[in-house]
């Protein structure tokens, strides 16, 4: 009846594998037009180790050092699980910069994502192009909630060995470390499992707040930043005067201070701000993580329910939204 | 030949206006077909709606493809340039490629680099660094190397310079037109377009008031000029349009007997812009006094 559809046309080279996928071209086209995704951690990174280098060349006499006994004796006496410890907190300090840094960069490319094309007008070129608002809008999420974490853990992983290495130069030639033991793998897996972990549940906590910025980033006429903030406040503000009761405020606090009071024990929530619960590095690492606890909460379960429900309306909003 | 656009009926109200009042047109393979009508006619809608960008009522039906439902699908054989769909400033010309590349089964590499080497394009500029007249270049060779079967534009050469101008219709109609492609354009520049199209869709208040190929037109429409001793006789041939010219009367007649003209005086095939005048204008004006 209607020849019209018909595939005749050749279609150019054969496009095989993953790397070549439509979908991969649409996450790269993120990272080709929001840089801070790999430009903030590296120059966390870049702090960090200047940060680093110059406190080496403060401590100039690391001789004097050794001439205290009693630190010397400290030092010396630390085994193979005390390295554990010690990288691990190390670790994890590294990791805590890049954690921040990613919150802010995830904030702030989620509430633009679905908006900055509708800014410049070029949504309607991304539109002339065979990408559904489907695929355009799990890209953005998949960008937020992967991309984003894995390069703020690659960040945090060459900043730990950089700075690794700076220390190592420094103390080395005087056998106050064990630099054999400093450098064994296994006493780096922990902490690496340890803040794996901690992005991971991180970026899963994160889905539901990606999503609400995303459907708000689709759906704000201008200022997707300050309808992001208002809604809640408003919602709070009447639920304060309604019911005298703060869910909505609570809900959103807790989701965007992160994954870590839910993750991980000895890290607390205290109103607006988290906490690390005294002793917290002090105790054994094993017993920091607690994913069993973590990947059976009701809240997060409930938050990714919550998430699919948001995304669903962004992908609507993307395709119904009328451009003029 | 195939029919790309089947429209039935399509209609869209904003509020209490009606950008589109059951609209119906039907656009065959092959054709170049010219949208014309006045600002707020409802071109822009007819054309959201056969990209899939807007929700319309009515039937439509674009290269077998529901638009709105189908859209990403429908995107594999339609193409479109707008001026309100402008390439983002933030990517370089390399990516812009590369992206397209990526997406679209139907791109071809090799032409859009042949068509881009003829222009001042660099690959490693940023679309914000470049002249809106390589912008459109630019654009032009993306949509250019995809084997779409329908290219839809919208007002594509606004804001350019005529040089420009004329290099884009140029380059349509030599490297890219073929029997088995379809053009659909709006312009304000209709001169422009003029001997380029092969049809014609007047589009008045959502409705379509004329919809016609060129080459019915000097059949069916005559322009007679005649000094001002015949404009009485002329008159009683009932003309849609009369207007004075150089101390002449200018005539435009729908379905006159031609031979009855050449009597009168000389007889001209008319420009679109003076069927344009004829159909729409003279309708708009009248419904602007009665709405204001």
């Amino acid at each position: 009846m209607n020849a019209v559809v018909a595939n005749d046309v050749p279609t150019g080279p054969a496009r095989a594998g993953v790397l070549n996928a439509p979908f991969t071209w649409l996450l790269r086209r993120e990272l080709w037009e929001s840089k801070a995704i790999w430009i903030v951690p590296a120059i966390v990174a870049g702090l960090l180790l200047i940060s680093t280098l110059l406190a080496s060349l403060q401590i100039g006499d690391i001789e004097g050092l050794k001439t205290n006994a009693d630190f010397a004796d400290k030092l010396g006496s630390i085994d193979a699980d005390g390295y554990v410890r010690l990288v691990s907190a190390f670790q994890v300090g590294v990791a805590m910069a890049f954690y921040v840094a990613l919150m802010f960069v995830q904030l702030f490319y989620a509430v633009d994502a679905l908006y900055s094309d509708r800014r410049d007008r070029s949504v309607l070129f991304w539109k002339s192009l065979p990408v559904s608002d489907a695929q355009t809008v799990l890209s953005k999420l998949v960008t937020a909630v992967v991309i984003i974490p894995v390069f703020a853990w690659l960040g945090a992983f060459v900043a730990q060995i950089a700075i690794g290495l700076v220390v190592s130069a420094k103390v080395g030639g005087t056998g106050l470390v064990q630099l054999s033991q400093l450098w064994m793998p296994t006493t780096w897996l922990p902490g690496m499992g340890l803040t794996l972990y901690g992005t991971l549940a991180d970026a899963i906590w994160s889905v539901p707040l990606v999503a609400y910025l995303l459907l708000v980033s689709a759906l704000a006429p201008r200022s997707p930043f300050m309808w992001a903030t208002l809604i809640p406040l408003a919602l709070g503000l009447v639920e304060r005067i309604a019911f005298k009761t703060d869910y909505v405020l609570h809900t959103f606090t807790v989701r965007a201070l992160g994954a870590l009071p839910a993750a991980f024990n000895g890290v607390e929530q205290h109103g607006m701000s988290v906490q690390l619960g005294r002793n917290s590095m002090s105790t054994s690492i094993d017993g920091i993580a607690r994913p069993a606890a973590f990947f059976t909460d009701v809240e997060v379960w409930a938050g990714l329910a919550v998430a699919a429900l948001l995304i669903a309306a962004t992908i609507w909003a993307r395709r119904y939204r009328d451009e003029t | 030949m195939a029919t790309l656009i089947e429209a039935q009926g399509l209609t869209k109200t904003y509020g209490s206006t009606r950008a589109l009042d059951a609209a119906s047109f039907k656009v065959e393979s092959g054709r170049i077909v010219g949208l014309i009508g006045p600002n707020g006619a409802g071109k822009t809608t007819a054309l959201k709606a056969i990209l899939g960008l807007t929700r319309v009522d009515g039937s439509l039906r674009v290269c077998g493809f529901d638009p709105h439902a189908q859209r990403a699908e429908l995107m594999q054989q339609v193409c479109f340039i707008a001026d309100v769909a402008v390439l983002p400033r933030w990517i370089k010309v390399q990516q812009a490629i590369d992206y397209v590349a990526g997406v679209h089964p139907r791109f071809r590499r090799d032409r859009c680099d042949e068509f881009l080497a003829r222009t001042n394009v660099k690959r490693t500029s940023r679309v914000k660094e470049l002249s809106k007249g390589m912008i459109t270049q630019l654009h032009l060779a993306l949509v250019m190397a995809i084997d779409a079967k329908l290219l839809v534009l919208d007002e594509p050469t606004l804001g350019l310079d005529i040089l420009s101008r004329k290099q884009f219709y140029d380059s349509l109609l030599n490297d890219y037109m073929d029997e088995e492609r379809t053009i659909l354009v709006t312009t304000h520049q209709v001169e422009e377009i003029e001997n380029i199209l092969t049809d014609v869709i007047f589009i008045d208040r959502g409705k379509v008031v004329l919809d016609l190929p060129m080459d019915a037109i000097p059949e069916r429409f005559a322009q007679l000029l005649v000094g001002p001793d015949r404009a009485a006789a002329a008159r009683e041939l009932k003309p849609l349009t009369e207007r004075q010219l150089l101390g002449r009367h200018v005539f435009l007649y729908e379905g006159a007997d031609g031979e009855k003209l050449e009597q009168l005086g000389e007889v001209r095939q008319p420009s679109i812009a003076d069927l344009f005048v004829a159909k729409v204008h003279g309708t708009e004006l009248r419904a602007a006094g009665g709405a204001a």
